[in-house]
């Protein structure tokens, strides 16, 4: 026995230093999540307008374009559990808070990350902000949440080539930096959106609508007013959405609206002041839409 | 818990000290350990289906012993059947009663009535086909005399319980697992690091083969649609590599880690794609379902003897009860009745244990012509039934044939993932220069005979594991 427990350890010795020390340097390299997770420690306190959401508010929503201290906290494919998370793991920070600003999607009602295709990025919620894991322990760890080429790119690039990855701004928001679609291309991205948001469960509908009213509550609890934001979206995209999950969502968000005097509804699903040179795709807005939502915004939250 | 996860990886270790170092001088105690182990293993997926497993035990302890105690045959066909009810009735409840709700409306809806009845939300319990199975098997062989029942119920329990194989078997016979919990293990030095090596295999089967394979059989099966026919061709054969690395892969690491314990598994999988018919192909593939199949059903119906007509009824019984025992889905029935279907020949012409004894090019390096020419037939008989077992439905299953049965089988396939093919080329060399064996590198040691030759090869495997590793994937027995 003794023989076998010395060549075990001997065997995966090496083993375990190799993982933990790429752990480590992966870890190590500059990602949005830890500086996100970063800016909301050590400025916490200043921020009067969060913003929190999707890639649709991550994308659209520019806080540069507004007259209050406003931090961009959303992010791709942030759904609404990890939103609440991440709000209620830096409620003490935010001192200064005046404003949330949740963007409503089609999806947050019924998704959360954990199920979906981008389940992988559970995490970097897990690893970078300390949210408790929801589901297996490889996604606990960098190197067996990815595949090994991806963390080898990201070695390679951050490490040798001396590469700072492309972050977001300080901010907390980040533009496209790709070029327009043709029409093809668009309708085709509207198609691919839309069978990933139209929900194929309703076993989350529940949860979300709780995170949502547990947000709600805390706003009420210390007067911190709440704006649900529908973003803009392309008909293309928004034709293809089930109807009663449209129905569904305005009726539920219409209705705390209703019975809240701190909340407040932006609908722009389909306003006809984005058209479709403010899209990068069917249901993302470019630079210049992401200008024009935020300077809207910031009319209707910061000035009035 | 996976065996392909973190957490195993921390519970495996933990679980072998305390069982070799802390509780190893008393048998009783090493017993309940395996007890407390495998129930913390199974909880990790459902606390609440532990008392199906816990009551299934006190049956069949009960049962066996009452078997030995009344020697009144009447009385004992009686405790038999409250046995084959309770276990197949958890089974049925479980796993089947949807099915049948859904088919009898289904029936009614032809004559234009629907019948008003409510399917269940019912969660399937892991493992429930493997460990009722095994329980089951304990029963009949006390019943016919062919086993003393244990008075030992810790040793009874660690006998239904035994985490390695709990959810997923081989599913064993009681005439050879029982006895091992009955009787103090020693650690041997040679059967751990084989254990590790199998386990090592099965991981790479698993996390390499599979998981690469689910990846592009996903995307075809789910879209067939949109394929031509070379692509559903190129999946099923996909998925075909999928379903054997991902089931033999868990059986490795099962019987691996049952050898880590002190414990002989029987083997589930001999290269069954190196098969030279469809007859040595079944007694290659998911072996202990196999045989169990032929011991307590096949055999008792009168197996191969009798007139024509009883040996085709009792083929197309088997493999249709087989395919049933897969799912509750009329798609693993055909698949079984495609199987009888294929079996059926050798049967009538007598030719159904031609290839028993041996493996394939058994003294050579290379298959003869023949043989080869027998293997890939074999493979593509399979392979086209396993499109039943992967598809959503018949309807499903039935256009992907129909796509592959036509013109378009001759295009160039419109997916064709280099990588996995060449992970797939590599997986079956490696398994055919190792089909002697029970698991392709078992004889490593005589290959690489230096240690450091050896290290360097796990490394190597180990190195594959972490970098070719798909998207983790549930064990797909796990469902059955």
């Amino acid at each position: 026995m003794k023989e076998f427990l010395k060549k075990i350890v001997l065997f995966f010795f090496p083993i375990i230093f190799i993982f933990c020390g790429a752990e480590y340097i992966l870890r190590h390299i500059p990602n949005d999540y830890s500086s996100k997770n970063n800016y909301l420690k050590q400025n916490g306190n200043e921020i009067e307008i969060l913003i929190l959401g999707s890639s649709h508010a991550y994308r659209g929503i520019n806080p540069s374009y507004f007259d209050c201290t406003t931090f961009n906290a959303a992010y791709v494919s942030q759904t609404i559990d990890y939103d609440y998370f991440i709000f209620k793991k830096f409620e003490k920070e935010l001192t200064s808070l005046e404003t949330i600003v949740l963007t409503i999607s089609p999806f947050t009602l019924y998704n959360q990350l954990q199920d979906g295709t981008e389940s992988w990025r559970v995490k970097n919620y897990s690893i970078y902000y300390q949210v408790p894991k929801k589901i297996e322990s490889h996604l606990d760890f960098e190197l067996t949440s990815m595949r090994s080429k991806v963390n080898f790119k990201r070695f390679y690039s951050y490490y040798l080539l001396k590469r700072t990855p492309n972050l977001s701004q300080e901010n907390g928001f980040k533009t496209f930096s790709l070029p327009q679609l043709s029409q093809n291309e668009f309708v085709k991205s509207a198609r691919e959106a839309s069978e990933r948001h139209n929900y194929k469960t309703l076993k989350r509908k529940k949860q979300n609508q709780n995170y949502i009213n547990n947000i709600v509550q805390y706003g009420k609890k210390n007067g911190i007013d709440i704006v649900f934001v529908f973003p803009p979206v392309s008909e293309d995209y928004y034709s293809l959405i089930q109807e009663n999950q449209k129905t569904e969502t305005r009726s539920f968000i219409g209705g705390l609206v209703k019975s809240n005097d701190h909340l407040y509804s932006v609908d722009l699903t389909t306003n006809e002041m984005f058209q479709r040179d403010h899209f990068q795709n069917a249901d993302h807005l470019n630079k210049k839409g992401a200008e024009k939502l935020s300077s809207y915004l910031n009319e209707k939250i910061c000035v009035n | 818990m996976l065996f392909n996860s973190i957490e195993y990886a921390f519970f495996l270790p933990i679980v072998f000290c305390l069982y070799w170092f802390v509780t190893n001088k008393n048998l009783s105690l090493q017993n309940a350990f395996i007890v407390g182990a495998s129930y913390f293993f199974y909880g990790m997926w459902d606390w609440r289906f532990l008392s199906l497993i816990v009551f299934s035990t006190m049956v069949d302890y009960t049962i066996g012993n009452l078997l030995h105690h009344y020697k009144n045959n009447n009385i004992r066909k009686a405790l038999l059947w409250v046995s084959i009810l309770v276990n197949l009735g958890f089974l049925g409840v479980f796993k089947y009663y949807n099915f049948f709700v859904d088919s009898f409306v289904d029936a009614f809806s032809l004559f234009g009535t629907k019948p008003n009845v409510s399917t269940l939300k019912i969660l399937l319990p892991v493992g429930i086909s493997f460990y009722t199975f095994q329980t089951l098997s304990y029963t009949i062989d006390v019943y016919r005399n062919k086993l003393t029942p244990t008075k030992n119920f810790i040793a009874f329990a660690a006998f239904v319980s035994f985490f390695p194989q709990l959810v997923a078997g081989p599913i064993e016979r009681a005439t050879n697992l029982l006895p091992q919990f009955l009787k103090s293990r020693k650690f041997e030095h040679a059967q751990a690091v084989d254990g590790l090596r199998q386990i090592l295999w099965g991981l790479v089967k698993k996390v390499v083969v599979a998981d690469n394979c689910a990846h592009y059989v996903n995307i075809i099966f789910n879209n067939s649609a949109d394929y031509n026919g070379s692509t559903l061709l190129l999946g099923a054969i996909l998925f075909g590599f999928q379903i054997y690395c991902d089931f033999s892969g868990y059986s490795d690491i099962a019987i691996g880690t049952a050898r880590l314990f002190g414990f002989k598994l029987m083997q589930n999988f001999a290269f069954p794609y190196f098969s030279r018919d469809i007859a040595e192909f079944w007694r290659r593939w998911h072996i202990s379902l196999s045989t169990w199949f032929r011991d307590y059903l096949y055999i008792p119906l009168g197996g191969s003897r009798g007139s024509n007509f009883l040996k085709v009824r009792n083929v197309f019984i088997i493999f249709l009860v087989s395919g049933f025992w897969h799912g509750a889905n009329w798609t693993f029935i055909v698949w079984g009745f495609l199987n009888a279907l294929y079996f059926l020949p050798l049967l009538l012409l007598q030719k159904n244990r031609t290839n028993v004894s041996t493996v394939v090019a058994q003294n050579n390096w290379l298959p003869t012509g023949k043989e080869a020419i027998q293997m890939i037939i074999t493979f593509s008989l399979v392979s086209l039934a396993w499109v039943y077992f992967r598809a959503e439905n018949l309807l499903h299953a039935n256009d992907i044939l129909a796509e592959i049965g036509s013109a378009s089988l001759f295009s160039i396939p419109q997916v064709l993932p280099r990588l996995v093919l060449v992970i797939v080329i590599v997986f079956v060399l490696i398994e055919w220069f190792g089909r002697r064996n029970q698991y392709a590198i078992e004889s490593i040691e005589q290959v690489l005979k230096a240690r450091p030759l050896r290290w360097a090869f796990y490394f190597l495997l180990i190195f594959f594991i972490q970098s070719l590793a798909g998207n983790q994937q549930e064990f797909i027995y796990f469902q059955f």
